[in-house]
């Protein structure tokens, strides 16, 4: 037998490849750790300042003068612990970190930083523009919702939702279905934070071509929880193709509903084909009528569907004396299901009443 | 004649071998090198990405933590204490004791001021063992502890997933610590892609002879024996980045059952875990990838590579013995139950790729690695290979393997580097060495002993099985 | 005699920042990292108002809230809640598990400020 390489060959080459690589950890280390301490070395006189910058009613003059005059090189070093305060602040603590942030040039470098070829770059100079509240460059950041790397696109949305710009709603809620798209629930989040600015774009969405948009939409309303929709969420509920939608405008209803709105959510509680749609709507009633509910629930608590059986339970223990009277007689009646659904409900607001729980219990997901 | 004809056999099982591991070894690096373009987009996006955002996100979906219990009492309440200091805005922890004789439920009681509820079960799941009483926490909120006759490890999570209201489940070991950010990270392909993640998996890490403070992992470094410290790389190469590469390739077939995450409608449609299989989270994945695959909905599963979970691994023979045949016999079950997918373009990658791999590189691969080097040494004695082939073959068995193992601590070094003391480097590459010389060939005896018991089918025994080998494990893993 | 104040939160900037900001107004001030801590402090140096952290290791405040609530030597400590999540329910968590106030973050050093004294002097009352 012969071979081609001599096998003290391979011993040879398999030997150098393995102390090769544990020369390369113990280099990358080494590396590292040395790194770290320079960072720690630089950070920690600096620190203090920072710390007093932030809490100082007006501006620290002498903090602010030594961190705006920081040579260069220190100041890369400390500037992601300054965005890290930022973020953390609000108020004249949040202007005094954002006026060093400025003179230091932030803004100019992540302008250029959002032009990167680079996708890191990219979406950390969006991050740090909205940790910066800069309205101005809010154009820009919804141009990148667009962009080609994922991660770019969900720090813009991200970003969006905290500067919080109306003029943002239909740009976030477009890219959900695009080629290039966004997380739902991302967008979701940054419609939430944008708030009441976004009540009559997220009205006009519920009528939108793709599900999850209008489910969105309706979920941010709930959330924001303006009545202005009520009408609109209303008709969503009772009404959209997408059983998805549905449920998310009557959970909405929650919040964004008033006693009008007791009427449709009853209609859909009774007859809703989706299971999940009748269990929002129940809750949804529970939040905001009173006797008139009382006893379409009493018929769903011997409902053989579990969901709405549990439900119409806990939904009644947020209907005051009158719901508690219902599940009391319940409990005590032949209807075994009924019976141990109402003994269910009624024990655990005892005892979340005892413990000041506030009837935060969960209805099944 | 017949002599001739043998050692020509001999001769070309021998070369066989040669060229099987290299062929398993250079599977591991590819698998690392697809680990390392996934720890780059994940390098990347870590600084954009904050762990805040989603904890803000009123959106996030809701998990609930299912913990089986069975004889647990020494560290129960720690691991309880651990999942309620979870970081996570909507979280309910589901602690099933499953008949335990000892006095888990008493301790749970004493800590947690448990008092009885009524709660209607949906039984959307058949369980076996009777659900006798459920309990709340007069103390921490969202704490929900189930009393239940003894059913197995899979029995006493399917109560949890029906009595669960979140959407959805995580599937936690009661020894294994998660760290606080744990679910943050794995619940983030749900945010990313809710249309069509059902299941993510967490990395499992080793930490034996830790501190825990508090349910948190306090100080992180090497155990201090060696057994425990060769399967820190064994975890490190096999799990952490074997697991991340296959998640790359679109067909990780198992999400360890020390901390998985799953969508709690697809439990319930699917009837929730196998009670008769020995590996039940590996046959849930399979399961999952065989059902979706079949009705042809989009999906996906995705390993987080972060680490997020802490377990003490076996530090004697006797109990990695036990785990290492239990793990071998799983595996067959599993693949043997659904062989259907077996190479089957139906079932895309796992069928192509993944369950022919996990076939002769994971199953098979302690027959090779035991009759394989028996061969050698024969080829030898007979004087049909020379001793350069024998080199050769050790170069390539052993050689490479330690290759791809150091390779494995370098990736590690530059994306997580939790081992950080110099001690525990040096540590690190001895250890190395002997998961290749000596413990993978041990490991393989005990491989093979799981296998074979698999083919042997011992089917009477098995309920019983399942419950000593998740009760036994578990009680001695913990000393 | 100045007031006293107990800072539980687990991130070291929120924590030195509020340590700075009422040490300056005249606060005498006792920080904690994590939960049990920050009871221990609290049962230790009885504080005239604890500023916790909703999500911190070990145990959350809403805990060491409820805690404080249940000891009879503390049940009337004040107690400002600081956290990051919005929700509805949220707050009313806080506020069920015995909070007098809540605040979220990212939050203004100067409004907490204003917040703190408007709680202690409703107490001296």
């Amino acid at each position: 037998m012969s071979f081609v390489v001599p096998a003290f060959v391979v011993l040879y080459v398999v030997a150098s490849v393995v102390l090769a690589l544990v020369m390369f950890v113990a280099v990358a280390r080494w590396v590292r750790l040395a790194r770290r301490r320079r960072t720690e070395r630089v950070v920690a006189p600096l620190r203090p300042l920072l710390i007093r910058l932030a809490a100082a009613d007006e501006v620290d003059q002498e903090a602010f003068g030594a961190l705006a005059s920081l040579p260069e090189k220190q100041w890369r070093v400390i500037e992601p612990r300054v965005f890290r305060l930022l973020d953390k602040v609000r108020g004249l603590a949040a202007t005094a970190i954002e006026g060093l942030l400025v003179s230091r040039g932030a803004v100019t470098t992540s302008v250029i930083g959002a032009r990167s070829p680079s996708p890191v770059k990219r979406a950390n100079a969006i991050v740090r523009l909205a940790a910066l509240r800069q309205r101005e460059q809010a154009g820009l950041i919804e141009q990148m919702l667009r962009d080609a790397d994922e991660d770019v696109r969900r720090a813009a949305a991200i970003a969006l939702g905290k500067i919080g710009r109306a003029e943002s709603v239909r740009p976030l809620l477009e890219s959900v279905p695009a080629r290039r798209s966004v997380s739902p629930l991302v967008v979701g989040d940054a419609l939430v934070r944008i708030g009441h600015p976004a009540v009559a774009d997220l009205i006009a969405a519920l009528s939108w071509g793709c599900p999850w948009q209008r489910q969105l939409a309706a979920e941010a309303l709930g959330r924001i929880g303006t009545t202005v929709a009520e009408e609109a969420l209303a008709a969503a509920a009772a009404g959209d193709e997408s059983e998805n939608v549905r449920a998310a405008a009557a959970r909405a209803l929650r919040k964004a509903g008033t006693w009008y709105a007791a009427g449709p959510l009853l209609d859909i509680a009774k007859s809703d084909p989706c299971i999940r749609v009748r269990c929002e709507a129940i809750l949804a009633l529970s939040e905001h009528s009173g006797a008139p509910v009382v006893e379409p629930l009493e018929i769903m608590l011997g409902d053989l569907e579990y969901d709405i059986a549990s439900v119409a339970a806990l939904a009644l223990t947020r209907m005051g004396l009158p719901g508690r009277e219902v599940l009391e007689r319940a409990a005590a009646g032949n209807d075994h299901w009924a019976a141990s659904h109402a003994m269910e409900a009624l024990m655990a607001a005892d005892l979340d009443e005892q413990l000041g729980r506030r009837a935060l219990r969960r209805a099944p997901a | 004649m017949i002599r001739d004809a043998v050692l020509w056999l001999l001769v070309t099982f021998d070369w066989f071998v040669l060229a099987y591991f290299l062929a398993i070894n250079t599977s591991y690096l590819v698998l690392i090198g697809l680990a390392i373009v996934s720890f780059r987009h994940h390098m990347r996006r870590a600084p954009s990405a904050s762990l805040e955002d989603t904890y803000a996100n009123p959106l996030a979906p809701s998990v609930a933590i299912l913990m089986a219990a069975y004889n647990e009492e020494a560290g129960i309440v720690e691991a309880v204490r651990a999942m309620l200091a979870i970081r996570y805005p909507a979280v309910e922890v589901v602690v099933i004791d499953d008949g335990s004789t000892d006095g888990t439920l008493a301790k749970l009681e004493d800590v947690f001021d448990l008092v009885a509820v009524a709660r209607v079960l949906p039984g959307r799941i058949p369980s076996k063992g009777r659900v006798e009483q459920v309990f709340e926490s007069r103390v921490a909120e969202g704490l929900v502890v189930v009393r239940k006759e003894n059913g197995g490890r899979a029995d006493a999570l399917n109560v949890g997933v029906d009595i669960a209201r979140s959407s959805l489940i995580c599937m936690v070991d009661a020894d294994s610590i998660l760290d606080p950010d744990a679910l943050l990270h794995v619940v983030q392909p749900f945010l990313d892609d809710p249309e069509k993640v059902v299941a993510s998996g967490g990395v499992v890490r080793v930490v034996n002879d830790k501190t825990v403070r508090g349910g948190r992992v306090v100080d992180i470094h090497m155990p201090y024996t060696w057994l425990p410290r060769i399967q820190v790389v064994e975890y490190l190469r096999s799990f952490l980045l074997g697991r991340t590469g296959w998640s790359r390739v679109g067909a990780l077939m198992i999400v360890s059952g020390a901390f998985g995450l799953f969508r709690r409608d697809l439990l319930v449609e699917f009837g929730g875990l196998d009670v008769d299989t020995i590996g039940e989270d590996a046959e849930l994945v399979m399961r999952i990838h065989h059902e979706l695959r079949k009705q042809r909905r989009p999906y996906r599963i995705v390993f987080v590579s972060e680490p997020v979970s802490w377990t003490e691994v076996p530090d004697t023979t006797t109990v990695l013995a036990r785990q290492r045949r239990r793990w071998s016999r799983g595996l067959a079950e599993v693949l043997w139950k659904h062989r259907a997918m077996m190479l089957n373009p139906r079932y895309g990658r796992v069928g192509l790729i993944g369950m022919p791999y996990y076939l002769v590189f994971e199953l098979l691969a302690p027959l090779l690695e035991v009759f394989g080097a028996l061969a050698v040494a024969l080829g030898l004695w007979f004087g049909v290979v020379n001793v350069e082939f024998a080199l050769l073959f050790a170069m390539a068995a052993i050689g490479y393997a330690v290759i791809v193992s150091v390779t494995a601590l370098a990736v590690e070094e530059i994306s997580f580097h939790r081992y950080e003391n110099w001690a525990d480097l040096r540590v690190a590459v001895a250890a190395a060495f002997f998961e290749n010389i000596g413990y993978r060939q041990l490991t393989a005896i005990w491989r093979l002993q799981g296998l074979w018991a698999a083919v042997r089918g011992a089917t009477p025994e098995w309920g019983v099985m399942t419950r000593s080998g998740f009760n036994v494990v578990s009680a001695e893993v913990r000393r | 005699m100045a007031a006293t104040v107990l800072v539980a939160d687990d991130d070291p900037d929120i924590r030195d920042l509020l340590e700075f900001k009422l040490t300056h107004c005249g606060y005498k001030v006792f920080v904690a990292a994590d939960g049990p801590s920050a009871l221990a402090a609290a049962l230790e140096h009885k504080p005239d108002l604890a500023v916790l952290d909703i999500m911190m290791p070990v145990m959350s405040g809403l805990d060491v809230a409820r805690a404080l609530r249940e000891n009879v030597e503390t049940s009337a400590m004040s107690i400002l809640m600081l956290t990051a999540r919005a929700q509805e329910n949220d707050v009313a968590r806080g506020f069920g598990a015995g909070a007098d106030d809540y605040v979220l973050k990212p939050f203004s050093p100067r409004e907490l400020i204003s917040r703190i004294e408007a709680i202690l002097t409703r107490v001296a009352r």
